[in-house]
């Protein structure tokens, strides 16, 4: 019975946790290969810190490719804002807390701008965006042209890409991060009160749940992993800034996405856009705040890049586009549309981030480097349509 | 007229152009609260697209629209639904990857002051299980994905989605045909009921006793333009079709009518038909298990039978051997004891012959001893008769030959033998068989035939251990030979035969020469290696 739903439950969810099992396979690969150096404290906190700014725009980037469309302008659009951030602090004088949500708030407008030819015009996304990547690329030189690379010297700000959360001291177990422990712990306990009360209104109205004994394993397999990756971070330096705004940004995608309305809305104009505009949903509306939110993430994720460099630099940006996008594929994001999760290309960013993260450290030729990953990637899409097609 | 002044919806003029096709053209009439709208016309006539100018799926090209008294200049689906006006359209339009539930609800979604979606959607589930209910569907379906349902259910989705909420305007294009008739009737029982709740319906259908039996009005559409808009009262479906038509030629009408009328019986018959190709399918599968059965015991009866009579020809073949036992027995008897005595007496008497010189006496004497002669002779002739004595110690060949000569001689007919000398000796049971056979066939001739030739051969073939050929240029048997009658008038040679064959598990061939004469043929399997001589 137990292995019956098992299998149930990965035959049902495969494409799901197809990408959790090629990042273990991948982990473990590295893994051997470096002797242990790839899984150690000090990596993984890098490899995050690294898939930061990535994984915000794959966030992002998911739902644009699930209302089925693209955009190709958020790797300079991200590199211009990080840009007009420095400036913002460096030359106008702006203090971080204004500057911040600044970013955001033209960030979105910038993806509004964008949205526009696409929703209001009916302007392949495509082009929209390519016209994009090149204004604001230029936009990028012009801002920089003056200066060259600027330094940004705001320690709150360049604390985002290379900060840690604090930590306090309770006296026992030196070198390990406590507040980290602590937060994992809180996650651990969270997550399991919350999922248990959900499946009880679940069960309140008569829905279909889990078997009760993968409901437990399912709680079982996603403390431990909390539990691991907890463990970890918290024998390096504990949780960066950057992960922090990385769960914060993926957490409220994901209920969004789950538990809103806008969110099934969402999904339904990538499944069926003609049915989403007769049943009264307003493809233009979404496409609108799709687009937005893609901007606003852009803006985040240049302002993580520049922290991270702790300087704008006038190639910031290059290719983050294509990054992101081929993290959300391997995420699971469906070229068809209408399917796709953020924690997904959260993990499809790490995969990506892991693969160059790892290979650096075996001393991998950057021209292999590139080979692999496209293999990954084209490997991941066949895989995703190999398994809509058995599907249903 | 009075009721303008509370119509809930006036148009007035609207027209839609695509491209150089114009769609529909100055259509205008308004509606209550509560009234029911027929919207007929052929394929073509526009009425899909005064659908979707209704609800927001296209604009139109001039006209106005005034819903409960304002200006209705709705763009979207979404502008059109915010005023209560909900549509279903002729074929709909639903997410495949999405369950039923959340088809059923989309843009039009309980909302509630709850941060997490189970207590909005555990309402929205149990509508939905409700609306499913309301249409005679599985509440299971609720759950469902729309992907895998048939073209019924997914009309049923798609009216669930224009009635889980409460609308003002129901616009229904063409949603009945997909429906099987008994939800048919339920969705014209629920149309009913939202009419009484002041809520206005417009419906297109083709099936015109339905439109007669919702609505109050019928608005006719002929290419595009409005030709009429009547009091269903008022009219007849005859008057209808007429206007659709856009003649009123009795060779048009006529069938059109016709069509329309029985539209609504044939698709009742329609499912009484497949209701009852269900019922057969039923009841053949049980007739035909039923049938399996009886078959079975047939079998049974039949081995049974079989078997019996396997016992009967075996019980056959021992009387039959028995019988010959006996025959040789008193064969033996009449030999060994009763001739020899009659010999011997033979003897004493002649020896009293030669003692007695009485010449009278003598002759006496002389007479009887001829006369027990004469017995004896009979009997040694009963003896053969009971016994063939050649053929137990020369076999079957030679008690034939024996029996043909002595045949011959005492009838006068011409016999042709033929015995294949590789014949070799057969088991004892059959080869008196055969030798009874060939004396009955012989006799049957001598009695009946007249013939005066007689052709009798026996082979040894590959497949049968012996085959008898006997044939005559008598005046044969009415053809087809037919054994019982032959044994209502006492004829049981053949019958005689054919029994014996049938015992060795033989085969007899009948026929009638075309000359005259009758030849039969019998083979005899093998059953057993032969005993060579």
């Amino acid at each position: 019975m137990f292995l019956k739903n098992l299998q149930k439950l990965l035959k049902d969810n495969i494409r799901e946790y197809g990408m959790f099992i090629a990042l273990f396979v991948i982990m473990a690969i590295f893994t051997v290969t470096t002797d242990g150096i790839f899984i150690s404290s000090r990596n993984i906190s890098n490899l995050l810190n690294q898939t930061g700014y990535i994984a915000v725009l794959a966030v992002g980037m998911t739902l644009v490719i699930v209302i089925r469309h693209i955009d190709l302008s958020v790797g300079f659009l991200a590199g211009f804002l990080g840009a007009v951030a420095a400036i913002a602090m460096g030359f106008w004088g702006l203090p971080v807390y204004v500057v911040i949500p600044m970013i955001l708030a033209l960030g979105f407008i910038a993806g509004l701008v964008t949205a526009y030819p696409v929703a209001q015009l009916g302007i392949p996304s495509f082009v929209a965006s390519l016209a994009g990547w090149l204004i604001y690329r230029g936009l990028l030189l012009l801002v920089t042209a003056a200066t060259g690379t600027i330094i940004i010297q705001n320690d709150v700000f360049n604390a985002m890409g290379n900060g840690y959360i604090p930590d306090i001291n309770l006296g026992i177990l030196p070198g390990v991060h406590k507040v980290t422990l602590l937060l994992g712990l809180a996650a651990i306990v969270l997550s399991i009160i919350s999922s248990i009360s959900s499946r009880k209104k679940q069960q309140a109205y008569d829905f279909e749940v889990l078997p009760y004994d993968m409901f437990i394993l399912k709680l079982v397999f996603t403390s431990v992993l909390v539990g691991l990756i907890t463990w970890v971070l918290a024998g390096y330096n504990g949780l960066s800034w950057t992960v922090v705004v990385v769960l914060f940004v993926v957490g409220i995608y994901h209920f969004i996405t789950t538990q809103t309305v806008l969110g099934r809305h969402i999904y339904a104009i990538g499944g069926n856009p003609e049915a989403a505009e007769l049943s009264g949903v307003s493809v233009k509306r979404l496409t609108f705040i799709v687009f937005g939110s893609m901007g606003m993430l852009s803006g985040l994720s240049g302002m993580l890049f520049a922290s991270r460099l702790q300087s704008a630099t006038t190639q910031a940006g290059t290719l983050f586009e294509l990054d992101a996008i081929a993290a959300a594929y391997i995420g699971g994001v469906s070229a068809a549309g209408g399917v796709g999760k953020v924690t997904g290309s959260l993990v499809g960013a790490i995969v990506y981030m892991s693969l160059t993260s790892g290979m650096n450290l075996m001393n991998v030729d950057i021209a292999y480097q590139y080979v692999v990953r496209g293999a990954v990637l084209a490997a991941a899409v066949i895989f995703d349509v190999a398994t809509r097609r058995t599907g249903k | 007229m009075s009721a303008d002044t509370k119509a809930l919806l006036r148009v007035d003029g609207l027209s839609r152009d695509f491209g150089t096709v114009r769609a529909l053209r100055d259509v205008t009439f308004s509606l209550r609260p509560g009234e029911v709208l027929g919207v007929v016309g052929q394929r073509g006539a526009g009425k899909s697209t005064l659908f979707q100018l209704l609800s927001g799926v296209h604009t139109r090209s001039s006209g106005v629209i005034t819903f409960d008294g304002q200006p209705a200049t709705f763009q979207t689906v979404s502008e059109a639904e915010s005023l209560g006006i909900v549509a279903v359209h002729q074929t709909p339009r639903l997410f495949d990857h999405m369950n039923v539930m959340h088809n059923v609800f989309m843009g039009r979604e309980i909302r509630a002051k709850d941060l997490f979606r189970f207590n909005r959607e555990g309402r929205m589930l149990e509508a939905t299980r409700d609306l499913l209910e309301a249409f005679d569907m599985p509440t299971e379906l609720a759950e469902n994905t729309v992907g895998g349902l048939s073209d019924e259910e997914r009309q049923i989705v798609a009216l669930a989605h224009a009635l889980c909420r409460p609308c003002r305007l129901l616009l229904l294009d063409d949603a009945l045909e997909a429906l099987s008739f008994a939800r048919q009737e339920l969705l014209l029982e629920r149309i009913k009921a939202l009419s009484d709740q002041q809520v206005a319906v417009i419906l297109s259908g083709d099936d015109l006793k339905q439109v007669f039996s919702v609505t109050h009005r019928i608005l006719i559409l002929y290419q595009g333009r409005q030709v009429a808009l009547r009091r269903t009262d008022d009219t007849t479906p005859r008057d209808i079709v007429e206007l659709m038509v856009g003649s009123n030629r009795q060779g048009r009408i006529t069938p059109v009518i016709w069509a329309y009328e029985n539209y609504h019986e044939a698709q009742k018959q329609t499912e009484d038909l497949r209701q009852t190709q269900r019922e057969l399918k039923q009841s053949l599968e049980e007739k035909n298990s039923l049938n399996q059965r009886l078959i079975q015991r047939l079998e049974n009866q039949v081995q049974a039978l079989d078997q019996l009579n396997l016992a009967l020809q075996e019980a056959g073949r021992r009387v039959m051997e028995e019988r010959e036992a006996e025959r040789k027995a008193l064969a033996r008897e009449l030999h060994d004891q009763i001739i020899q005595d009659l010999l011997s007496y033979t003897y004493q008497l002649e020896e009293a012959e030669s003692r007695i010189e009485d010449g009278e006496q003598r002759q006496e004497i002389t007479r009887i001893r001829d006369s027990i002669r004469g017995v004896v002779g009979s009997l040694r002739q009963v003896c053969s008769d009971l016994r063939p004595p050649t053929i137990d110690n020369h076999g079957l060949p030679a008690a034939i030959r024996s029996l043909v000569s002595k045949w011959t001689k005492q009838t006068g007919i011409l016999v042709e033998l033929a015995i294949d000398p590789e014949l070799g000796r057969l088991p004892e049971p059959i080869e008196l068989s055969v030798f009874r056979i060939v004396q009955e066939g012989l006799h049957n001739v001598q009695k009946h035939a007249q013939a005066s030739q007689v052709t009798l051969r026996l082979r040894r073939t590959p497949k049968a251990s012996l085959r008898v050929y006997l044939a005559d240029d008598g005046h044969g048997l009415d053809s087809p030979v037919d054994l019982a009658a032959l044994a209502e008038n006492n004829h049981f040679g053949l019958i005689g035969i054919s029994e014996r064959v049938s015992l060795m598990d033989g085969t007899l061939d009948f026929s009638v020469h075309p000359g005259g004469g009758l030849e039969f043929e019998i083979e005899v399997p093998s059953p057993y290696p032969s005993i060579r001589n």
